[in-house]
This record gives C-alpha cells, sequence and structure tokens, in this order.
C-alpha cells in the first residue's frame, strides 16, 4: 500500500465527511460549524477521547474481525449476530463459574466460549454459501436478527437477573466488579482497549505474513488464481469465518466484562450499539488494513460520540450517524478503486 | 378444535397476511425484475426506509396520498441510480455500494423524520390509505373482506404483478432482460444493451422500493419510527431468491411469508408456552429455511452480480 | 463464359492489435452458391478477418464491398442488414432459454409483444425450408451440440442471412452430427446460400467445401477451387516448408528420473472423449511437445496432469510416484511445475504485488514460509531475481502485477516457474504475445533448464517453435496422440499433415 494511495484514501474519506456535513442542514446547522463542533466533542475534549476510546473497543475488534472474510471476498454481514452470541456464551459460563474459578480464570474461559459462540453462529451461512451457492449477505442477516430475539428471549427469561426483574428491565445477572477487566489506572477507559489494539496487530501480521492470510487475498482475487496455486478454497473460506466469528464473539465478551457488566438486549433503532453494521463501514473504510482499521474505528467511534453531543445541544439525532457513515462508506471506496493515473490516460489517448 | 375455530384462523391469517406480505411484495417485485437483468440491489432496506419517511412527510404536508407514494418512489429511482453509477457505470463492487447505501438510507430517514417533527416520543400519524369495499361482493362471508375488501395499492400490486410477470416473459423487452441477466455477452452479441437494460432495471426496483416503504408508513403503520422496516428490505431480495426470479413464485413466496408473520401473533395467544420472542424470529428462520430449501436447485440469473466489462 | 461475380469482396484487408498484425492486406472473396473453406493454422488470421466482416472488428486499411457495392459494417447489426450471419466456436445460446425463446432475443421487426407463436410459425418455415430441424420448445441445455449448433445457424438464417459464416463448426461434433451438419450446409446452398467454414481440418475440407483460401501468417497463401488442388499442397500452403529455426545448444546428459502417462482418459460429461488413452514418457533432460491445432485436447491433457482436471481413467508417474490422486501443492511439492496460458486469470494475481505473485506456487514451501511466517525479504529477493534475470519491465518489485505489460506479466510468470526448483515443468504457449527480445530469452531459458536436467512438456501453438525446441514431437489430433517424431526425424509437413488429421502411412 504505498503512500500516494494512501494519501488518496484519506482525502477522498474527508472528502466523504465533508459531503456528508450537509445533512447537518436539515437542523439549520451549517455544515462547517456542525463539522467542526462534531468533531471537536469527539476528539478534543478529555471526557470526549475516553468516551470515543471507549466506543472504539467493540467496534475495533469486530472491524479486525471483519477484514479476514471480506479479504477473500465473503462478505460477512453477521458479525452483529456473531457478537451477540459471543455475549450470550461469555456471560452465561462467566456467571456460572464465578463461585468456582478466580477473576483471570473465569474471564479466560468466558473470552473462549465466547469465540465459540460467534464461530458456531457463523457457520450455517457458510456452509449454506460453499455447499449451495447460497448469498452470504442475506444468509448472515438473517442470522443477526435471530440472535437479536434469542438475546431477547434469554435476558427476559432464562438467564434475567434478579435485580433486572425487580426494576422490569430485562437484563443477565450482573458480572461482579472485581471479575471485570480492569480500567486503565487513571482513566475510566477499559483495558479492552488494549486486547483490542493487540488483536488488531495479530491479525495485521495475520494477514501479511502467514500462509492463511496469503491464500485468502488469492481467494479474493478470483477463484481461478487461487485454484492454479492450490488452494483449498472451501477449507479458507470455513476457517476465515470461524475466526471472523469466534472474534466478533470475543468482542461481545470484552463488551459484557469491560463495558456494560450486564446482558442487555439490543435494539434495532440503537445506533450505538450496532458494532457488527458499522464494524462493516470499519473495515472497507480501512480497506481491509487491521492497523488501519484501529484509526478507522477511533475516527468512526470519535463521530459517534461527538453526535451524541450534537444530539444535546442542536436537537440533531443520533440517527444522523448512519448516514454520515454510509457517505463516508462510499466515498473511500470511490477513493480505493478509482485509479486516476488509468483515467486520465484513457482520456489523453482519445 | 371445531371447525368454526379453523375457519377463524383460516380467515384471521388470510386478512391479516396481505398487510404484512404487500410492502415487501412491492419491494420484491422490483427487485426481480432488477436480479432477472443481473444486478444486486442491496441498499433495497435503506431506499425502503427512504421511502417511508418521504412518503410520510408529503402526504403529512400535503395530505396528498398520491403524491406521497410518486415522490417516495422517485426517491427511489435517485438512490437506485447512484448504485448504478457506482457499480455498473465504475463497476466497483455492488456489495459494497449496495450495503453503503443501506446505511445512508438507514441514517438520512431517521435524520429528516427527527428534523421535521423532533426527537419527541409520540410520532404524528398521518392518513392513511382507506381499504376500498366493492359494494355487495366483499359482503360475502368470510372471503369477501378478504379479496374485495383491501386497499388500493393491494390491487394496483396485483395488477402490476401481473403487468410484470406478462413483461418478463411475453415481451421482446423481456425477453432481452432475461438475456442480459444470464449472459451480458451473449446479449450484446444479439444487439441488446445490456448497460441500458441493467440501469433500467435497477431503476425500476428504487422506484418499487421507494413505494414498499411509503406503502409501510401510508397504509399499515400510520407514522413513521426509525429503523422500521426491521430487516424487510433484505427479505424482499431472499423472498426473489426463493421465487426462482419469477413472478408468481414471488408472490406466493410472500404471501407464506405474512402468513407466517399472522401466525406468530396467533400463536402467541393461542400456546403461550413457547416464548413470543421465538415468534418474532420466525419471519428470519423461515427466510433462511427457504432459502435452504431451494438452494439446491436455484438458477439464478447466471451472470448475477457480475459487473459486464466490455471487450475492446 | 459469363463471369461470376463475389457477393462479398474483402478488399487489402490489414488489422493489427497490439504486437501482431493479424491481416495483412488479405484479399478474400465468397461468390453465391459456394461452401468457402477459410483454412490454416491457429493465429492465422482466419477468426479476425471473418469478425471484421461481422462488424465486431474494424479494419485499419482495406474494403468491403457487398454485390459490388462499397459497404461500412460498424457492427453486428449492419452485417446481419447486409445478408452476413455468423456462428462463433462458442455459442452466444443462453442455456436456460428454449430455442424459440433464443431465436427471439433482440429481433428487431418485433414492437413489444412478443408473439412467441408467430415466430414458431416462422421458425417452423425456416426449417421445412432448409431442412435444418430442431424442437423449438426444448431448452438449449437439454440438446446436444449439434443441436445447439443448428440452432445458432437458425438463428442467422431467421435473419434472412444468405452468407453465413461458421468458425470450426465441427470441433465439438460427433461424426454423425458432422455428417448431419454436412448434409444441411449443402441444402443451404442449395437453397442460394453461400458457407464460409473456417477450419484446419483438411478432410472435411475435401468433403464439404467448393472453394478454399489459405491464411498463413496473415497473408492468403493460396486461393482456388477444391476439385484442383490436393492435401499436400494445402499443407504446404498452411504451415510452409521452410523452417526458421534457432539452434539452441543441446547438451544431452542422462538424468534419472521420468514422468510417465498410462491411458489417460477424459470423458468431461461427453460422448466424444476430450483425452483419449493418452499414454507417454517424459524424461528429466527432455522437451516433449505437443504438436495439435487449439482444442483437440491438448490443454486438458495438461491441465490433468497439474491436478485441476478429474480424469476418468488412466494413471500418471512422476519419479515412479502415483501422483493422478495428489492435489495440485502436492504435486507441486513432488517438482511439478506450470506455465498456463491465461496469465491474468490464471498465472497473476492481478491486484497483488509482483514480490506476493513470485510465490504463487511456493507460498508454502521454505525460505518464503518459515515457521508459519512468510519471509518477505526472501520473497521480495526471489521476486527480484525474476525480475533482474528475465528483464522484466517493473520499477520494482512491488509493481502491481495488472500495471504490467502482458508480455512482461508472460516474462515474470515463465521466470517464476524456471526459478523454483521444478523438476518437470509443463508449458502451454508460453512465448505467445512477447516480443522477438522476449521470446528469445524465454526459450533461451526453457533450453538452459532442459539442459541441466528438466523435464518440459510443452504445448505450443507455433509449430516452429516446438521444431526448435523439442526433442521429441507428439501429435495430438481428437485426444489422441497420432504420431510421435524424434528430433532427427522431426518433418513439419508430416507433422502438420497429422494435425489436420490426415493419415500417414
Amino acid at each position: 500500500m504505498n503512500i500516494i494511495k494512501s494519501i488518496q484514501i484519506i482525502l477522498f474519506i474527508v472528502l466523504g465527511l465533508l459531503v456528508s456535513s450537509f445533512t447537518f442542514l436539515f437542523f439549520k446547522v451549517p455544515p462547517g460549524s456542525g463539522l467542526s463542533t462534531l468533531l471537536y466533542q469527539g476528539f478534543g475534549t478529555i471526557g470526549g477521547i475516553a468516551g470515543t476510546l471507549q466506543m472504539t473497543i467493540p467496534l475495533l475488534i469486530i472491524g479486525v474481525a471483519l477484514t479476514v472474510p471480506f479479504t477473500a471476498k465473503f462478505w460477512n454481514i453477521g458479525a452483529q449476530g456473531q457478537f451477540i452470541l459471543g455475549e450470550i456464551f461469555a456471560t452465561w459460563i462467566g456467571l456460572e463459574l464465578v463461585r468456582t474459578l478466580p477473576p483471570f480464570l473465569d474471564m479466560l474461559v468466558a473470552a473462549v466460549f465466547g469465540f465459540i459462540g460467534g464461530a458456531i453462529w457463523a457457520m450455517p451461512p457458510t456452509i449454506m454459501k460453499l455447499y449451495q451457492g447460497a448469498n452470504e449477505v442475506i444468509t448472515t442477516l438473517m442470522m443477526n436478527f435471530v440472535a437479536v430475539f434469542l438475546l431477547l428471549w434469554l435476558v427476559s427469561g432464562p438467564m434475567e437477573g434478579a435485580q433486572a426483574k425487580l426494576v422490569n428491565a430485562p437484563a443477565s445477572a450482573p458480572i461482579p466488579p472485581n471479575y471485570m477487566l480492569p480500567t486503565i489506572p487513571g482513566t475510566t477507559i477499559s483495558s479492552g482497549i488494549i486486547i483490542a489494539v493487540i488483536i488488531a496487530i495479530f491479525f495485521y501480521w495475520f494477514l501479511r505474513y502467514t500462509n492463511f492470510g496469503y491464500e485468502l487475498k488469492l481467494i479474493g482475487q478470483g477463484e481461478n488464481v487461487a485454484l492454479y496455486s492450490g488452494v483449498r478454497i472451501k477449507r479458507n473460506v470455513i476457517l476465515s469465518m470461524i475466526i471472523s466469528g469466534g472474534i466478533s464473539g470475543i468482542a461481545g465478551m470484552i463488551m459484557v466484562y469491560g463495558i456494560t457488566q450486564t446482558l442487555i438486549p439490543q435494539f434495532f433503532s440503537d445506533v450505538s450499539t450496532s458494532f457488527g453494521y458499522v464494524g462493516i463501514a470499519v473495515a472497507m473504510i480501512a480497506s481491509l488494513n487491521p492497523i488501519a482499521v484501529i484509526f478507522a474505528s477511533i475516527f468512526l467511534a470519535g463521530i459517534l460520540n461527538g453526535a451524541y453531543v450534537m444530539e444535546a445541544i442542536y436537537s440533531v439525532p443520533i440517527d444522523v450517524v448512519i448516514s454520515i457513515y454510509g457517505i463516508v462508506m462510499i466515498f473511500s471506496l470511490i477513493g480505493v478503486m478509482i485509479d486516476f493515473e488509468k483515467l486520465f490516460r484513457r482520456r489523453k489517448i482519445k | 378444535m371445531n371447525s368454526a375455530l379453523i375457519i377463524s384462523i383460516i380467515t384471521t391469517v388470510l386478512i391479516g397476511m396481505i398487510p404484512r406480505a404487500m410492502p415487501i411484495f412491492a419491494a420484491a417485485i422490483g427487485e426481480t425484475v432488477d436480479q432477472a437483468a443481473g444486478t444486486l440491489n442491496l441498499g433495497v432496506e435503506g431506499i425502503m426506509l427512504m421511502g417511508a419517511i418521504i412518503g410520510f412527510v408529503v402526504d403529512y404536508y400535503t395530505h396528498n396520498l398520491v403524491l406521497a407514494f410518486l415522490t417516495a418512489g422517485f426517491i427511489g429511482i435517485a438512490f437506485s441510480a447512484i448504485h448504478g453509477i457506482v457499480s455498473i457505470t465504475m463497476k466497483l463492487d455492488q456489495v459494497v455500494s449496495g450495503t453503503a447505501l443501506w446505511f445512508i438510507g438507514w441514517g438520512l430517514s431517521g435524520v429528516i423524520y427527527a428534523s421535521i417533527f423532533g426527537i419527541s416520543s409520540i410520532p404524528p400519524t398521518v392518513l392513511t390509505l382507506k381499504p376500498v369495499y366493492i359494494p355487495y361482493l366483499s359482503s360475502i362471508p368470510f372471503f369477501g373482506k378478504f379479496i374485495f375488501g383491501e386497499d388500493p395499492l393491494v390491487y394496483i400490486l396485483i395488477v402490476l404483478l401481473i403487468v410484470v410477470q406478462y413483461f418478463l416473459f411475453h415481451t421482446k423487452q423481456g425477453l432481452n432482460l432475461r438475456t442480459v441477466g444470464n449472459d451480458p455477452r451473449v446479449a450484446e452479441v444479439m444487439g441488446v444493451n445490456p448497460i441500458l437494460y441493467r440501469y433500467a432495471s435497477l431503476l425500476f426496483g428504487g422506484f418499487m422500493a421507494g413505494i414498499a416503504g411509503a406503502y409501510l408508513t401510508l397504509a399499515i403503520v400510520g407514522s413513521f419510527y426509525f429503523d422500521m422496516t426491521a430487516g424487510m428490505g433484505f427479505i424482499a431480495v431472499a423472498l426473489v431468491y426463493f421465487g426462482k426470479w419469477n413472478p408468481w413464485r414471488v408472490f406466493a413466496g410472500t404471501l407464506i411469508f405474512g402468513a407466517v408473520y399472522v401466525l406468530y401473533f396467533m400463536m402467541e395467544s393461542i400456546y403461550p408456552v413457547i416464548p413470543y420472542e421465538f415468534y418474532q424470529m420466525l419471519p428470519y428462520l423461515a427466510t433462511l429455511v427457504m432459502i435452504l430449501i431451494i438452494g439446491a436447485k436455484a438458477r439464478a440469473p447466471a451472470a448475477l452480480t457480475l459487473p459486464y466489462i466490455k471487450e475492446g | 463464359m459469363e463471369k461470376v461475380e463475389p457477393i462479398i469482396k474483402m478488399q487489402g484487408i490489414v488489422k493489427t492489435f497490439p504486437g501482431v498484425i493479424a491481416n495483412n492486406g488479405i484479399d478474400f472473396e465468397i461468390y453465391p452458391n459456394e461452401i468457402h473453406a477459410l483454412l490454416g493454422e491457429n493465429g492465422a488470421g482466419k477468426t479476425t478477418l471473418m469478425n471484421i466482416l461481422y462488424g465486431l472488428y474494424r479494419a485499419d486499411k482495406g474494403s468491403i464491398y457487398v454485390y459490388g457495392k462499397k459497404v461500412n459494417i460498424r457492427n453486428s447489426l449492419d452485417a446481419q442488414k447486409l445478408g452476413i450471419g455468423m456462428v462463433h466456436q462458442h455459442f452466444s445460446l443462453i442455456h436456460s432459454f428454449t430455442v424459440l425463446e433464443n431465436i427471439a432475443i433482440g429481433l428487431k421487426d418485433i414492437r413489444i409483444r412478443l408473439n412467441l407463436d408467430k415466430i414458431r410459425e416462422r421458425l417452423e418455415k425456416v426449417m421445412s425450408d432448409y431442412k435444418i430441424l430442431v424442437n423449438p420448445d426444448k431448452k438449449v441445455e437439454e440438446l446436444t451440440v449439434g443441436e445447439m449448433q443448428r440452432v445458432e445457424i437458425l438463428k442467422l438464417l431467421f435473419r434472412g442471412a444468405n452468407v453465413l459464416i461458421l468458425d470450426e463448426p465441427t470441433s465439438a461434433l460427433t461424426p454423425q452430427e458432422v455428417e448431419e451438419l454436412f448434409k444441411s450446409l449443402r441444402s443451404l446452398v442449395r437453397e442460394g446460400k453461400s458457407v464460409v467454414i473456417i477450419t484446419h481440418k483438411l478432410y472435411e475440407v475435401f468433403e464439404i467445401s467448393d472453394r478454399i483460401t489459405v491464411l498463413k501468417q496473415g497473408k492468403v497463401t493460396y486461393k482456388g477451387l477444391t476439385s484442383k488442388t490436393s492435401q499436400d499442397v494445402l499443407i504446404e500452403a498452411m504451415i510452409g516448408r521452410e523452417v526458421n529455426i534457432t539452434e539452441f545448444p543441446r547438451k544431452n546428459k542422462n538424468y534419472e528420473g521420468e514422468m510417465r502417462v498410462e491411458g489417460l482418459s477424459i470423458y468431461d460429461n461427453k460422448r466424444v472423449p476430450t483425452v483419449d488413452n493418452v499414454s507417454f514418457v517424459l524424461k528429466k533432460g527432455e522437451i516433449l511437445g505437443i504438436a495439435s491445432v487449439a482444442g483437440n485436447g491438448e490443454k486438458e491433457l495438461i491441465e490433468a496432469i497439474f491436478g485441476l482436471r478429474k480424469i476418468s481413467s488412466g494413471k500418471i508417474f512422476m519419479d515412479n510416484k502415483q501422483i493422478e490422486r495428489m492435489s495440485v501443492k502436492q504435486r507441486i511439492d513432488n517438482g511439478l511445475g506450470y506455465i498456463p496460458e491465461e496469465r491474468l486469470t490464471k498465472g497473476v494475481a492481478v491486484s497483488l504485488t509482483l514480490s506476493l505473485n513470485s510465490v504463487l506456487h511456493d507460498h508454502w514451501h521454505e525460505p518464503y514460509l518459515k515457521n508459519t511466517v512468510l519471509n518477505e525479504s526472501e520473497i521480495k529477493k526471489f521476486a527480484k531475481s525474476i525480475i533482474d534475470k528475465f528483464n522484466v519491465a517493473a520499477k520494482s518489485e512491488n509493481v502491481l502485477a495488472k500495471n504490467l505489460s502482458g508480455g512482461n506479466i508472460q516474462k515474470f510468470i515463465v521466470g517464476r516457474e524456471l526459478l523454483r526448483s521444478v523438476k518437470y515443468l509443463l508449458a502451454v504457449n508460453p512465448t505467445a504475445g512477447l516480443d522477438i527480445g522476449a521470446t528469445e530469452n524465454v526459450r533461451n531459458s526453457i533450453m538452459e533448464f532442459r539442459n541441466n536436467g528438466g523435464a518440459v512438456l510443452l504445448y505450443s501453438e507455433d509449430l516452429d517453435e516446438l521444431l526448435a525446441l523439442c526433442d521429441r514431437i507428439m501429435v495430438m489430433y481428437r485426444g489422441r496422440i497420432v504420431g510421435t517424431f524424434e528430433r532427427n526425424n522431426f518433418d513439419k509437413l508430416k507433422i502438420g499433415a497429422l494435425m489436420l488429421g490426415k493419415e500417414i502411412s
């Protein structure tokens, strides 16, 4: 990824951001001041940065989780569902073992189970695609909806915590405070962020330096090249989805163990917990580069954070964020794919 | 169970499934044409939401339902035009641009709603489409209301179904369109312009998705709330797949889907033992099962989602 | 005797593509009521010439006259209006549609309503007029290849074609279907049509054609009536007697090891085998060439040896190891290399760097992969060595493959295989599209590889190249080995004859 290309992509992202700021006009907020308030609130104040970084955690992990299958052009839209299943598995086993295990081991087991939950959830659409050609975008998406309702049932029923029953707000029992992931000393930010960054670095290395990552790239190029290089496509795709679902599941575990403390239901209209979907935008804007995902996720989380403040000050609803994401996505797509040199060359010949 | 109960169940299902199925069908009929020409528009969900809000807003201010629907449709055309430029002309990945369009529609619709009506928790309602009761026929016991007492858009959609079916399978343009979806090169060799057909079908699909969204607010719910489509756009896309790109089968699929939806409402009261959340899952599980069933024998328009690259 | 005027006259046609002159000043005439065979080797320019006539290409120079009037054919619609129709080797049919629907695609004289019954009526008239019969309601995927071809011909007749161009019409037909086709063609001529057959099969030419034009390397080398010529004349016109060979220094030592293929057959869901009971031995330190006209099973044979195609029966041995059940990677591990034909879709990953492309067949081997980690510096080194040794015009190894010219990509691919630890190299048209310098470079490298004990199974459409490089040549025709020649017995005309289906004693 050479420097000129990177600058080109960043330019387009900025352009996208500028264009999307025109949506503020709907609220009689001039784009310029709206955008600067947004950015300031998200990145300019200490409180803002802290909030941003907290929101970055699940976004970063899921963004990274998506780079793996996306590299092979397997469109996993189901990270949200895999995330939820990870939350469920982790919370369930974690709460069960609180009595028998010390915090560290409990967290470890919860993480493992979170991985398993997400991985399992990723399998049906993968199998359907590989053996039937079923479009994975639709199937993974359907799994998301099923997961949402599964979660709702669990936290209003079998997994409902005693306190939650009292106030009639569905939620699981809370993870005991000493079993939670510690915060970074001196801040309110969960140490989950460190885990998230480690995951990003690991997968950057993984995609770039391992055999497996290499073969995923070949598959993403088109079947033929992969076949002619001896790659076993089915095996690789399945593995990539196990990884993707599993890591998204770990994001779920960290969400509960690091941020929310209890398992709560997922609401469709809540942008701030739609990490699985925003993660798609993150991965694509980052051009599937896990290190870039770190920055992209901070960027998008900051926009979200700033947007909350915008809501308070200007009554601009939080939903504006999703449209900003979409616009920036399109611009970054164009920025990545367009080869200006080729375009200009063609014009000259004419 | 006695027969009266069975009959009342059936009638309830029949009457109830129409409003459930029709918005999805409106989007699905457009997407059928779309996919038959080889383009996949994953932004349908976002376009439906845009159609929903625009239709709602126009109706709120003008009380003119026709205008509301048409505006919603044209917004759909605009959105799908963007998708077309990005994926057909620039030949960039259809999945990415469709997903981005979904996000934009999703967010923008909420923005528009909030900017006009504020973030209050009680949404205003609008004039909705009233059912049209055909005299005498609608008084037939049991089935009268169901067949002859629906709102006008249902009848329009049925007519549209017949028109699209005729168009795809009995007109020259329909044949050409299906050729483009199967093998754009063959189309080109035979003098048919693939780009033209793909754009046209994409715009039609967008128009219908906009109408579908407006239908949801203006005929079924009566107001707008954020992300009200809850995956309906995607279910529409899946149902096109299930119906094997044949309009009548797609229609049948949406009706089955609507029936399932209604059944769950009913089952809630009849069998409260199974938690209601499982019934809520039903539509989505049903879609998955449907895809699974037809999976092995699905014959997609062979060039679905492949960009058409012209040779020099 | 009155002179008959040609229906179509192509005069002075010149057409070039980057790096090659496909048609170099060709004069070509089609007379009424005749079957005209356009004969030549692969790459002689036959299909290009006809594509120009059919409006798919524009000639750089030259003119076309139809019934004496000069015309400008801009696209296939113009050609159709002039009564010219063409059936390509790869049919333009939609498999899930019926015959009737396929005929109806893109018809210009209907407005909106597709009256299939009317079309059926018209079709049935056409079918009875020319005695070419197909069931109009069957789906194309249910038809035999012969029937599909009839549909293609009917498509043209339906649109009023007077001149029908058929590109290699018998390549996928059984002998019975060929007979059927010939009967239909004769019937068409009786009804006043003219037919051009692009072919390379000599016996067909003599069986069905009235007139022959031979092309060689873009030029006309023979024109005349079929009745007035002979096979030998034609072979010589197609291939030429002279052989331009650069002599390559050969070191003949004895090397241990060989590749043995025994009774290999591939049926490919067809009744006619694509590869028919092929057996041969490829020794280390030799270049074995396959001489055939494209489409006679040579590519499928090579793909099967590499592991990309299932074989119906037979065995393959490499150094006495049985490999026909091995995966592609295992075969590569055992010393197999491959230079495929479609470089952009099979030989390189276009959006990846040259660096990454250099280890396409090596990425699980040391030193490129050590302890599950790719060693980027080793990979870069390897890529650099390919670029340097083979004069690949790339700024660095970090350039994306798609930014290289076709010739340079090919140089890179060839270099990659030759620099790996390959014992048996499969190569398909390795010098296609390369300039003279690059071609020499590649040929020298292949020779060096052979001299150092490597074995090469080489398929090239360029017979001269085979004659220059190979130690032995086996001729493939219709999936079978019909003859093998040692280097001291190379006879260009004999080889050419076998390639074209002529049986020699």
